[in-house]
């Protein structure tokens, strides 16, 4: 099989720069992600573990706290679907079709990416709130949608729109749509084209996508700020509890709830790197199979 | 099966794809589709296919109208140009799809399945190669699936883009001859567009020779090389550069 990614550039003397030169740049780099990155990942896990396992252990027996993470559990198994589904919709249209609006709606896609977080937290209590649009409807039919849980599901559902779609859209446009016509040839309907050959093609692209999403929707703490009301075990995701633990100087707390999210983070970055892994082996497939 | 279009015409925008085109191939026939690129050879054999509709004109198999009958229902061979492998499916899964998304009763069973994908497998003579994933496979090998593929549906016809055109030139001269033969055993009518002359002369029955969006000529091979209606078929044959009739 022939290798169709470029070689790497040592291959190139001539783009080799003398050693000290070279030395300098990888200490800058490893430096600056080891004071700005590495440390305060460190510093997560010693202060949670500084009252010793018992304290830090202990941190999760509180009920309040626990809400918080049954709250996030709830968040996220609610947004990724939603997001899942409306991505690969999005994201299939926009690859498939030409239409008129296409590129507003590229646009669009990457508006929670250009929004602020918080303002996003404002638009929704500006539409929902009591006093918002739909406020008074709302209040009409007993229906709470500001400070309580549906408020904060849409927040991160609008926080995390993006991925699924992002990742998605190169993947489905480099691979063109020539299986699919070949599936439809072959007497396959569009349904099945799309669950026996669509899906399946994009399946690591997919699973990247729903990664990155799922760890926007359990870390998001500005939208869902502004939209909480800040409940104690009713309406306080896992960011949220650890902000209020933090302000009452309950720092064993704070930070061995903060080392949940970091093993969420280590846990994305290696499914990340796993999933990025396959897609590249599955593109390297797709390329030598297009070129022929 | 006989295929024969009348008068089509397809518009991409401003650009004229196919301006009145008729053609007819006759039940067996192996019918070559050639010109230069943009010529709407390529064109032609999707609405022939159903994977793109005409803007007026229409398509008859064996006398009955076609023209917007959807491409599952025309039962056609289609193999893409890049060969299109699900590339995510072994061989076997491969050749065994077109019979797997067949609905209920007509669907064949497992083993029934399994035995007609091993049968086409030995035809396009790749036996054992199951298993194999299509970036594990040489390009002509790729060719071979593909057609297997094709032939599991039992198709009416057989219309292959460009197949021999991503190969080298030893491994095409082998496999088109071999395609040809096949053709033949399989009594199937089948169309290839391709903008190769000397391949055109070589293996078709008869050479639809196109420009344009327009058919310039269409006769048997010997009847193109000595007799040729326009100067357009002569300069494309004498120089046999390939794209002489697009730079003029």
């Amino acid at each position: 099989m022939i290798d169709v990614r470029p070689p790497a550039p040592k291959a190139y003397p001539a783009l080799r720069d003398p050693w000290p030169f070279r030395v300098a740049l990888i200490a800058l780099a490893v430096g600056f992600l080891g004071l700005f990155l590495l440390v305060p990942l460190i510093a997560v896990f010693s202060e949670a573990l500084r009252k010793g396992t018992v304290a830090y252990l202990a941190a999760f027996g509180d009920p309040v706290g626990q809400a918080a993470i049954r709250l996030t559990l709830l968040v996220a198994a609610i947004a990724v679907p939603v997001n899942l589904v409306f991505g690969v919709c999005a994201a299939w249209v926009i690859a498939r079709f030409e239409f008129r609006g296409k590129s507003l709606l590229i646009t669009l896609i990457d508006l929670p990416f250009a929004v602020s977080p918080v303002v996003a937290g404002l638009i929704y209590i500006l539409v929902y709130g009591a006093n918002g649009w739909f406020g008074p409807f709302l209040q009409a039919h007993g229906i709470k949608v500001i400070f309580a849980v549906p408020g904060i599901v849409l927040a991160t559902i609008f926080v995390t729109f993006p991925f699924v779609a992002r990742e998605l859209l190169p993947v489905m446009q480099s691979q063109g749509s020539e299986e699919e016509l070949a599936a439809l040839s072959l007497g396959a309907s569009g349904w099945q084209t799309f669950w026996r050959v669509t899906l399946p093609k994009v399946r690591w692209g997919l699973l990247y996508g729903v990664i990155l999403c799922n760890a926007r929707a359990m870390g998001e703490f500005g939208a869902v700020s502004v939209v909480s009301g800040h409940i104690r075990g009713l309406t306080n995701t896992i960011p949220l509890h650890v902000e209020i633990l933090y302000n009452e100087y309950n720092l064993v707390a704070a930070f061995a709830m903060a080392s949940l999210l970091t093993f969420l983070a280590m846990l994305t970055l290696g499914l990340k790197a796993w999933s990025e892994w396959r897609m590249r082996t599955g593109n390297t497939h797709s390329l030598s199979g297009g070129a022929g | 099966m006989r295929i024969e279009t009348k008068d089509l015409v397809r518009r991409h925008k401003a650009f004229l794809a196919l301006d009145r085109v008729s053609i007819t191939a006759e039940n067996g026939e192996f019918l070559a589709l050639l010109g230069p690129s943009g010529s709407g050879k390529t064109t032609l054999l999707r609405i022939i296919a159903g994977l793109d509709f005409p803007d007026s004109g229409s398509v008859w198999f064996d006398g009955r109208e076609a023209t917007g009958l959807k491409v599952q229902k025309r039962r056609v061979g289609f193999v893409f140009q890049n060969y299109a492998l699900f590339r995510h499916m072994t061989v076997a899964r491969n050749v065994a799809f077109g019979l797997e998304v067949k609905g209920g009763r007509e669907r064949p069973s497992r083993a029934g399945i399994a035995a007609r994908v091993s049968e086409l497998l030995r035809l396009v003579q790749l036996p054992g190669m199951d298993g194999r994933y299509p970036h594990e496979l040489s390009g002509g090998q790729r060719q071979r699936v593909a057609l297997a593929r094709a032939l599991a549906i039992e198709p009416r016809i057989l219309l292959l883009d460009e197949p021999f055109g991503a190969l080298d030139a030893k491994v095409r001269k082998e496999l088109r001859s071999w395609v040809r033969q096949l053709q033949r055993d399989l009594r199937i009518t089948a169309l290839f567009v391709t903008h190769d002359q000397e391949e055109a002369l070589e293996i078709a029955d008869r050479v639809v020779v196109m420009n344009r969006a327009r058919v310039e000529q269409i006769g048997t091979p010997k009847e193109i090389y000595s007799r040729p209606a326009t100067p357009f078929v002569l300069e494309f044959f004498r120089d046999g550069k390939e794209d002489l009739g697009v730079t003029r």
